[in-house]
């Protein structure tokens, strides 16, 4: 290769990093958009959107102390269901649906391999199908508090976690196991000790993969959840826009703020994992 | 290996726990109240139908555990895998059944297999509240047909499937393939495009909302007084969602594209962009397959962005002009004044319509990956 022809590739280099780095502002102008107009007064939001705030429009910390208690039910409280739901459902679905993974994929019954395929299934049926009798069902079994939500997500969510799973432990060579049981491992130590370390990264994937989700569903809690006692963040903001949101744009600017700023510390500490996941989450189906 | 219980003993498994099964489900499902029982045996029916949903659960709990502990006796004849001749490994496990299976099987009876069987069998019934159906065939289904605003609302959802799909892909593969040159800075980059990823649908809908009602209202019009607007901005806010998520599986996939075979195709003089057509896109076909899967189904299934956007507006009658097959369902279901029954119906149709695509469109594409 000569010298000029080298010089020009560096030089299209250099031009698509500037335009991709002005492609990355104008992807996050949404974001700093609300940034701005949580410090805006109502009117200037609805007229200049785009605007930055000026001596007139600037509201301080006004809007965050307002939103705080906006709309009859504290954030706060939103915050930590939310964080609680997500929490439990994660931890039990993977520990749940790692134990019967390794089940099905180690005893080649009629009965485990009945459950896989009806977990295969499951992936493949909407929401919208269950969603009506799901909600009479788990608020008949008294499922409809955030301490008892989390079994309904690992009964709706064990398909996907399961398929992945077992596909994992399919890979994991049987002699290590049956090293571990002539050492005199029961099933359970060889589980909690071999297998389940060996399952480390598809325990990250699944985890990022059911924490995403259950953080951000909205219609599962929305109609499975006592509504006057416990709201999660979406349904919180849902609230807002359906009753008070055109109200007091302001405030509820401030919360939608709040409300991704969790995801973004989130997503910075651990975006290694969380693109990994991801990617191993996409080949379902 | 031979089975440990003898087949009689399964035989009465099986009937015992279809037994309890059937008891359960037919006193979950309010059917006793309908027969023509007597004496005894409708005072027991009635009382089972009226005590708590927790015994009705019990019941078919323990009747499905009976036919499962006779199942897992039987041998599946091709598994696959060594783990079948292992008795080391596996006959410890299978003795741990109640520990290990049991616990993620009732959940998923309660949080999938029940609420799905039921579902099935109220679309053909005229329900309210789920324990007053009356049996109507298949007068839902011939109803939902008929019906404006679900035809629409199914048009409505092809169409933003179809262009959606288009856009999100040919951006993110586009982006990825940018991304794969070796540029000074792609790993900021890609943290930034996948980052609204993360935001959950209402967020994201309210965010939208917000900016674009900011840009109309200096043309003094509104995001939900133009149905074209609410498309367009559905699009836009779906674009901005997903096109990192499927940068990500694009990237993964021109990565794995041996640099070998670009490099002969280089050296035999072909152009970047006959490289491009010919070489990469035939080797990253599986990740297209992947993509073109996942953009189907999401815009297909989409709901909270659609509520969160537009909600359906602007109304022309009985049709909410940008309202998704999703969102229809979920109104004919929970804000109808009649039967419940359609929206049920509607349900089990969208159901196979998303099983559907989803087997076909798999299938094709399998066929277009380049044999490794």
């Amino acid at each position: 290769m000569n010298s000029s022809l080298l010089k020009r590739q560096r030089r299209s280099k250099a031009l698509l990093t500037v335009s991709f780095s002005i492609l990355s502002v104008v992807y996050l102008l949404p974001i700093a958009i609300v940034l701005i107009n949580s410090f805006k007064s109502n009117a200037s939001i609805n007229t200049n959107t785009f605007a930055l705030p000026n001596e007139q429009s600037w509201m301080g910390l006004q809007n965050y102390i307002k939103g705080m208690t906006f709309g009859n039910y504290p954030f706060w409280k939103s915050v930590l269901f939310s964080l609680l739901i997500t929490v439990v459902s994660t931890f039990l679905i993977l520990l749940c649906t790692s134990m019967a993974a390794w089940y099905v994929a180690r005893v080649g019954t009629l009965f485990s391999k009945i459950v896989y395929y009806l977990c295969v299934f499951s992936m493949i049926v909407p929401f919208q199908m269950v969603m009506f009798t799901l909600a009479r069902t788990s608020d008949s079994l008294k499922l409809n508090t955030p301490w008892t939500i989390p079994i309904v997500y690992l009964g709706f969510g064990a398909g996907l976690a399961v398929f992945m799973f077992s596909g994992f432990v399919k890979s994991i060579p049987l002699e290590i196991e049956e090293a571990a049981a002539i050492d005199g491992c029961g099933p359970i130590r060889t589980f909690f000790l071999v297998v389940l370390p060996l399952l480390k990264p598809t325990l990250i994937s699944v985890g990022v993969l059911e924490i995403m989700w259950v953080w951000n569903d909205y219609l599962l809690p929305y109609l499975v959840l006592d509504r006057t006692k416990y709201m999660t963040i979406p349904i919180h903001i849902q609230y807002l826009k359906g009753s008070y949101g055109s109200v007091d744009l302001g405030a509820t600017m401030a919360l939608i703020l709040l409300s991704i700023i969790p995801i973004i510390i989130f997503y910075l500490t651990c975006q290694k994992y969380i693109i990994k996941g991801v990617a191993a989450g996409a080949v379902k189906g | 290996m031979t089975s440990k219980k003898m087949l009689p003993v399964r035989i009465v498994l099986y009937v015992c726990g279809g037994c309890l099964l059937l008891i359960g489900l037919l006193a979950a499902l309010n059917i006793y109240s309908r027969m023509p029982l007597t004496g005894a045996l409708q005072t027991w029916a009635l009382k089972l139908e009226g005590a708590g949903s927790w015994w009705r659960a019990a019941v078919m709990l323990a009747g499905l555990t009976m036919i499962a502990v006779g199942l897992n006796d039987v041998d599946s004849k091709n598994t696959g895998g060594n783990a079948l001749n292992s008795k080391l490994v596996r006959r410890p496990i299978k003795r741990m059944f109640p520990l290990f299976l049991l616990p993620t099987f009732a959940a998923f009876c309660i949080g999938f297999l029940y609420p799905f069987v039921k579902g099935l069998f109220l679309s053909f019934t005229k329900f309210k509240i789920t324990r007053d159906w009356e049996w109507s065939g298949l007068a839902n289904y011939k109803s939902i047909f008929s019906d404006a605003g679900f035809t629409h609302a199914f048009w409505y959802t092809a169409a933003f499937t179809l262009v959606s799909l288009i856009v999100i892909n040919v951006f993110a593969f586009a982006v990825a393939y940018a991304l794969t040159r070796g540029m000074r800075g792609s790993n900021v980059f890609r943290t930034v495009f996948f980052m609204p990823n993360l935001i959950g649908g209402i967020v994201l809908g309210y965010i939208w909302s917000t900016i674009f009602e900011g840009i109309l209202i200096h043309y003094d019009t509104s995001l939900v007084l133009e149905s074209k607007f609410g498309f367009w901005g559905l699009i836009i806010l779906m674009a901005w969602q997903q096109i990192g998520y499927m940068m990500i599986i694009y990237i993964a996939g021109i990565q794995a594209v041996p640099e070998d075979i670009i490099e002969a195709a280089k050296i035999d003089g072909a152009s970047a962009w006959k490289t491009l057509w010919h070489v990469t896109i035939p080797n990253v076909m599986p990740s297209i397959t992947i993509c073109t899967f996942l953009t189907l189904t999401n815009s297909f299934k989409l709901f909270d962005q659609n509520i969160a956007l537009t909600g359906g507006r602007p109304f022309d009658g009985d049709i909410h002009t940008t309202e998704m097959l999703a969102l229809n369902i979920y109104r004919a279901l929970y804000e109808t004044k009649t039967s419940r029954g359609p929206g049920q119906a509607k349900a089990v149709v969208f159901f196979i319509l998303v099983a559907t695509i989803s087997i076909i469109q798999l299938s094709a594409t399998r066929k277009k990956e380049v044999q490794q």
